[in-house]
């Protein structure tokens, strides 16, 4: 009879920690890679799983590994890394697990069954506040928004991270199963001190991505200085050739009469395509006026030249958008960096094509760009074949979080052998995000 | 037959473009009727007096009246959404007011007459699209209307309102029999009481579209998305594409 009301008891505040561990992992993760549907099943899955292991066999040892087992799998559901999935997956469980050590031991410690006789009120009282408790954590630990960023941490930063929750795991579970004569008060002091070290590593966790994220974000501004001082340099250069143009006028006129005169039709024509490449400056390819646009891709597409790759581009954009220039900058940058760099790579012509115009209120961007070899679909996303660079992942990313401030739309799709990627942008201010 | 009308201030740049114009309309065996203007003032005062053209190319550094002006008399002075406006210029920066104009194209000094081809091609498309009559029945009697003097369709219970720029008509009917009687060229359900003509939106925002009456239509919650997505895929931004 009491098990009955336990398992009822077991089952029902399942129920809610199936809650805690779905708010735990979109803590980590914010996009589906599977759908609605999917993940409630999987859930429903892990429910069904993990009360048969729990109520069947009672092995400690294998209820452990049957939730990381588990819990790696809905994580599954999410785009994300391998190792954000680990991490996510231990941190999660370290957490729990201590959780449940320190309700459980505590409630021993009150002593309950003392006053009740016939039920175990301990066990009952556990099961219930342990996930009350767990909630609670949850709720304080969403504050932390940087760890849902996908950042390939490098394999050290992610080690010195990782091991934290693991070894919680690992002396938690010794602790609650070995009979080493330990005093109660002892085992649970031990166990509070690993919870809050979990805790503030988790804080740390979060930082790191952060930090991550800055860098990222200062190496992306200097470039954007660099682009800006190439554009003055380039300004200032076709005003000094205007004002040597302006100089000579006078003798380049009196050089074209001379030829008209003797009718020289091959020599005039010859004479004012020269005064038109004189007038070109060939590092200047976007010339829309608006500066921090042409900018950005003057310096990108000279970029390419380097590389052997070729920009053909059609630029058709007001002077001034509302749209912000670092937004811009991000969303350009990135996309051509990732356009370069596959374009480079390919044997066959060099070439990307780059539309950019405005038409009623949006902001359309539209390349072309060519590439050959795998395309990472690690991510459920497509990307270069590079997979060294740990900066990949944050600009698509971040790509992405620009892309959304105005309410827009991004998308990357193979087609016929070339890469296609569409920007749409609402010319809106930003919305105020944090 | 098309009527165009250039104007430049240079001469030779209004007969270069009058001559490539006229190869193209020989090549594709068109008949053009091509008017040229040396002044903004000139074609100005055609217009006011009531002329029409269904394309025009237009200058934008003209002296005194510029091409903003032009465009800006020719779309909100005399309301007119059908002609056609082709920007020329020498620069590669433009103006936003130019882009609160909608015209189908810029085009760059020198000019490249493949370009020109490309554009003309552009704009035969949409005044086909816009000279489609709808046809509607109310009792016994039928009525056409061109798609192009037609901003939206609105439903309200089992009646439907045509909203044109200066008359609303009514008839009993279907906005998804509509859809399917335009054969999804040139409108787009904004929401299931609106289906909207794309050539008279002058804005769009993620919630809303602004018609050319000013009149702001809400874009549903769920569709929202959708039309966002539809607009980058079909590269319209306007009036440029459908599913073909």
């Amino acid at each position: 009879m009491i098990l009955d009301n336990y398992a009822i008891i077991y089952l029902l505040s399942n129920i809610f920690f199936l809650y805690v561990i779905y708010r735990f992992l979109h803590m980590f993760f914010d996009e589906r890679l599977t759908s609605r549907k999917v993940e409630l099943i999987s859930y429903l899955v892990y429910f069904v799983a993990i009360s048969v292991l729990y109520l069947s066999l009672k092995t400690p040892l294998i209820n452990l590994v049957g939730n990381l087992v588990l819990f790696f799998m809905l994580s599954m559901n999410y785009v994300s890394t391998w190792k954000s999935r680990l991490t996510a997956t231990v941190f999660m469980y370290a957490i729990l697990i201590c959780i449940e050590a320190i309700t459980v031991l505590g409630l021993q410690y009150l002593n309950l069954n003392a006053s009740f006789k016939g039920t175990d009120v301990e066990l009952i009282a556990a099961l219930i506040s342990s996930k009350i408790l767990s909630y609670m954590v949850v709720l304080i630990l969403s504050n932390f928004k940087m760890v849902r960023n996908q950042v390939n941490l490098s394999v050290l930063h992610w080690l010195a991270i990782f091991l934290i929750p693991i070894g919680t795991l690992f002396s938690t579970f010794l602790l609650i199963t070995s009979e080493t004569g330990n005093s109660l008060a002892l085992t649970i002091t031990s166990i509070s001190v690993l919870f809050l070290i979990n805790i503030f590593v988790f804080y740390l966790y979060d930082v790191l991505v952060r930090s991550y994220q800055q860098k990222f974000e200062r190496e992306l501004l200097w470039q954007q200085n660099e682009a800006y001082v190439k554009q003055f340099e380039l300004i200032r250069q076709s005003q000094d050739k205007m004002r040597t143009f302006r100089h000579d006028m006078k003798n380049h006129l009196s050089v074209l009469k001379s030829l008209v005169e003797k009718q020289d039709v091959e020599a005039t024509l010859t004479y004012s395509q020269g005064i038109t490449e004189f007038l070109d400056n060939p590092d200047e390819y976007a010339r829309s006026g608006n500066s921090e646009l042409d900018g950005i891709l003057n310096y990108k597409i000279h970029e390419a030249r380097e590389k052997g790759v070729q920009v053909d581009l059609k630029l058709t954009i007001p002077e001034r958008l509302a749209i912000q220039p670092f937004d811009l900058s991000v969303i350009l940058g990135n996309l051509l960096d990732n356009a370069i760099e596959a374009a480079s790579l390919v044997t066959a012509e060099k070439k990307i094509r780059l539309e950019i115009f405005f038409k009623r209120n949006l902001l359309h961007i539209q390349m072309v760009n060519p590439y050959e070899g795998e395309l990472n679909q690690q991510n459920g996303r497509f990307g270069s074949t590079k997979n060294d660079h740990e900066h990949h992942g944050i600009g698509l990313n971040s790509v992405k979080r620009s892309v959304e401030k105005y309410n827009g739309a991004l998308e990357l799709s193979p087609k016929d052998g070339k890469f296609h990627t569409k920007v749409l942008l609402y010319n809106q201010g930003a919305a105020i995000t944090v | 037959m098309l009527r165009i009308g250039i104007c430049d201030d240079e001469r030779h740049i209004c007969s270069q473009v009058e001559q490539m114009l006229a190869d193209i309309a020989e090549e594709t065996r068109q008949e053009w009727e091509m008017q040229v203007f040396s002044s903004g003032e000139s074609l100005t005062e055609h217009l006011r007096e009531g002329k029409f053209f269904d394309v025009l190319f237009l200058d934008i550094e003209l002296p005194r009246i510029n091409g903003i002006e032009i465009g800006k008399m020719l779309r909100y002075d005399l309301g007119n959404e059908a002609t056609k406006i082709v920007y020329i210029s020498g620069k590669e920066s433009y103006a936003m007011e130019l882009f609160t104009i909608r015209p189908v194209d810029f085009l760059i000094k020198p000019l490249e007459r493949a370009r020109l081809a490309e554009t003309m091609d552009r704009v035969r498309y949409l005044i086909e699209r816009g000279t489609r009559i709808f046809e509607y029945k109310n009792g016994y009697y039928s009525y056409k209307i061109p798609i192009q003097e037609i901003l939206y369709f609105e439903s309200s219970g089992k009646k439907i309102s045509i909203v044109m720029e200066q008359e609303k008509r009514q008839f009993y009917g279907k906005l998804s029999d509509v859809e399917a009687q335009l054969g999804g060229r040139g409108f787009l359900f904004v929401h299931k009481s609106y289906l909207v003509n794309y050539a008279h939106v002058i804005e769009y925002q993620y919630e809303s579209v602004t018609m050319t009456n000013r009149l702001a239509l809400p874009i549903s919650q769920n569709r929202r998305k959708d039309v966002r997505n539809w607009i980058m895929n079909n590269n319209i931004g306007g009036d440029e594409y459908d599913i073909r």
